[in-house]
């Protein structure tokens, strides 16, 4: 029946070993060290003991004691040293190391049973840690052999310290109870040694034992329920990586639906778009998109979907299709919200909505028509004034249906630009609960060098908002988009420096001719060009630079039919717009000589601005270049 | 900016060529100084040549004409459109004389 039991034992021990895993190994390596910085604290606890024995702490024979505990801390001591040899790393550990703690044991109680059975508990409850219920059981049953074998030599052979309480003394001996240090060996004429042992198993032992037992049932079942906890823990993240990996899947499926390949119409140069979106979680409901509705109309849209995750996202693809096709048959941003709320409404039963802003841009004329469906109101830097786009905002999209969208109107110079964003910018919180606000995204794109791409705006709006929320974890999406209505390469601006003096006024002359035939400039346009240009120099050279000529840096532009000049100098503050006009109705008498060619510049150029930068006067002036 | 001169007693003509502007405006202004002082009280500018006036130049017209005021004439021929635009935008059109 041992053969079989064992063989069943054996089998089912295979069967675990069969199962094992890296986690269980990396356990095991793990329960090895364990067990082994048990024993090294057995050990100093054995030394302890021996030192308490050296004062008589313990009323039994000091001698026995000390060997006893000697030799338990050595065996100890080779237990662990063996195992952080190893490094916990070799299948066989968890053996040596139990049958060492089994030793331990087996030598105490065999030279003072009744004192140390409580070590029993070691080896069995330290079984439990590998988390496996045969080497639980196994370990508990060759515990309670050891203990019974143990036993039997303490008694039978005298070999060890006895309780005088079950000591079966033949009548007529006189004990001295005081000295409980003798053992049955010393004892041997006096008692009956058959009787005692008898006495000891029944009345001692027996009763151990089957708590013992109990005991080690209990292990089993915890060691058992510690693998099925691994195993199922094990399930559950191999499920949680699925999942992970399809949302990643998710993710980057969404990532492709967005226009993401930068420089995004690398054909045209007569504005630069960018866009990113930073999703809170591996997908998100944000979105932005911009494309070419024809060769002229660029449209440009951001939404946040209401919600987060899969549902999010999957509205969020509805309604990003629906707005394209819509634009692409040409209709206004105020029809196609109002057609695509129609669609989005239908069947929308989980009650999700999207706030939405588009517009769409003439890039000859500069008109940008716009809609706006519950978004944040976008930031626009416009003749250098950063400001926010306020309209009326009208219902979010697939909230109201039949709902009539508004529609407004700006007109884009160059150099203008418009940004988009979504509330996770606005609405970034720090560790102290603030919020990053409107004011915070104003100043920080007022500090924005005016001539810095797209990407670059966004990378340091990016970095403001990162700066501001420090730590703490990204709550919403982050999108946003920039558009400039300049052209892309900055480079291919026209710009020279002049001396400051009247007598470079040809070159500077020739300089802007020479451009403006290039670009087919008529006949009028480049008169009232140059003249504004030769006003505006002249009034350098003496006004900016009073005392002593300095330099003046004159650069040009062309966009579309359009042409910039600009004027930088690093004279004197000296705003040439501040003059009061002449008056060009009076009498022959009463006509002043000032101010004149300030006037004719104002008339002439169809915008002017005048800003001091620094050390610098910015004089920034366009007009058409035909007619 | 060339200037060519025709003085004939008290009428005299002078015929622009090239530009009017910062640098050349002194040119003319000097010359009209010049011809006034010979006693010419009827001056014509012959702007044919001319293909460009700033503020500069209109300073020299004002100056001029100021002279010349009460005193005689002074007629502005042969105005290209685009120097017509620069008289009409800064009211020039209605002190001058423009033939």
């Amino acid at each position: 029946m041992i053969a079989r039991t064992k063989k069943k034992i054996i089998k089912k021990y295979e069967e675990e070993e069969s199962r094992q895993t890296q986690t269980l190994w990396d356990n095991e390596v793990e329960a090895n060290l364990f067990v082994a910085r048990i024993l090294a604290v057995s050990s100093i606890v054995a030394l302890v003991f021996v030192a308490l024995a050296l004062f008589g702490f313990f009323p039994t024979n000091k001698n026995r004691l000390i060997g006893v505990m000697l030799q338990a801390a050595v065996l100890a001591l080779i237990g662990a040293g063996v195992s952080y040899y190893f490094k916990g790393q070799k299948k066989w550990l968890k053996f040596f190391l139990l049958l060492i703690y089994i030793g331990i044991f087996t030598r105490a109680e065999t030279v003072i049973g009744h004192g140390v059975y409580l070590l029993v508990i070691f080896p069995i409850a330290l079984s439990v840690r590998y988390y496996s219920q045969t080497i639980t059981i196994g370990v508990s049953v060759l515990t309670l052999l050891a203990a019974l074998i143990a036993d039997y030599l303490c008694i039978c052979k005298g070999m060890g310290i006895i309780d005088y309480n079950y000591v079966k003394m033949i009548p007529g001996t006189i004990v001295d109870v005081a000295d409980s240090s003798a053992s049955t060996a010393d004892l041997s004429a006096s008692i009956d040694i058959h009787a005692t042992w008898l006495n000891f198993l029944w009345r001692s032992y027996v009763p151990r034992y089957i708590l013992t037992s109990m005991a080690s049932i209990i292990c089993g079942i915890i060691a058992r329920k510690g693998r099925e906890a691994i195993f199922s823990q094990q399930a559950e993240t191999k499920k949680a990586e699925r999942i992970s990996t399809e949302l990643t899947l998710a993710s980057s499926i969404q990532a492709n639906m967005l226009p993401n390949i930068f420089p995004a119409f690398p054909d045209r140069k007569d504005f630069d778009i960018y866009a990113t979106m930073t999703p809170a979680k591996e997908v998100g409901g944000d979105f932005y998109d911009f494309f070419m509705v024809d060769e002229d109309h660029l449209a440009i849209v951001i939404a946040d979907v209401s919600g987060k995750g899969i549902p999010a996202a999957m509205f969020m693809v509805i309604a990003k299709t629906l707005i394209k096709d819509h634009a692409q048959l040409g209709l206004s941003p105020s029809k196609i919200f109002t057609r695509v709320n129609d669609l989005l409404c239908e069947g929308n039963e989980v009650g999700l909505f999207v706030t939405a802003w588009m517009g769409i841009i003439d890039l000859k004329s500069g008109k940008m028509s716009y809609a706006n469906a519950g978004h944040n109101p976008p930031v626009i830097k416009k003749n250098g004034i950063v400001s926010y786009l306020h309209c009326k905002p009208g219902f979010v999209l697939a909230g109201l249906e039949g709902y009539q969208y508004k529609e407004y109107e700006l007109d884009l110079q160059m150099g203008d630009k418009i940004f988009l964003y979504t509330d996770g910018v606005t609405e970034a919180t720090n560790a102290a609960g603030e919020l990053y606000g409107e004011d915070r995204l104003m100043n920080c794109i007022l500090g924005i060098d005016p001539h810095m791409p797209c990407a670059s705006v966004l990378h340091m709006i990016r970095q403001d908002v990162d700066t501001f929320v420090g730590d703490s974890e990204q709550f919403d999406d982050l999108t946003m988009l920039a558009f400039d209505y300049s052209p892309k390469d900055i480079n291919a601006t026209l710009e020279r420096t002049f001396d400051a003096v009247d007598d470079k006024l040809h070159e500077v002359l020739a300089f802007a001719e020479q451009a403006l035939e290039e670009h087919e400039a008529d006949m009028k346009a480049t008169m009232a060009i140059t003249v504004a240009l030769e006003e505006m120099f002249v009034n350098i050279c003496h006004y900016a630079y009073p005392e002593k000529p300095g330099k003046v840096t004159v650069g040009m532009s062309f966009h579309h039919d359009k042409i910039y000049i600009y004027l930088v100098d690093n004279g004197i503050p000296f705003n040439p717009l501040e003059n009061d006009d002449p008056d060009i109705g009076a009498k022959l008498e009463d006509r002043q000589i000032g101010g004149l060619g300030i006037y004719m510049v104002k008339k002439s150029m169809d915008s002017c601005r005048y800003e001091r930068k620094g050390t610098q006067n910015r004089f920034i002036m366009s007009r058409r270049i035909k007619g | 900016m060339e200037i060519s001169e025709n003085l004939k007693d008290k009428t005299c003509t002078l015929a622009l060529e090239g530009r009017l502007d910062t640098t050349t405006a002194p040119e003319l202004e000097k010359k009209i100084d010049e011809v006034l002082a010979k006693g010419v009280n009827d001056l014509t500018l012959n702007f044919r040549g001319l293909e460009y006036i700033s503020s500069a130049g209109l300073r020299v017209l004002l100056h001029g004409q100021k002279e010349l005021n009460n005193k005689g004439t002074m007629v502005i021929t042969n105005v290209k459109d685009e120097l017509m635009e620069v008289f009409e935008m800064t009211g020039f059109v209605d002190i001058l004389t423009i033939k």
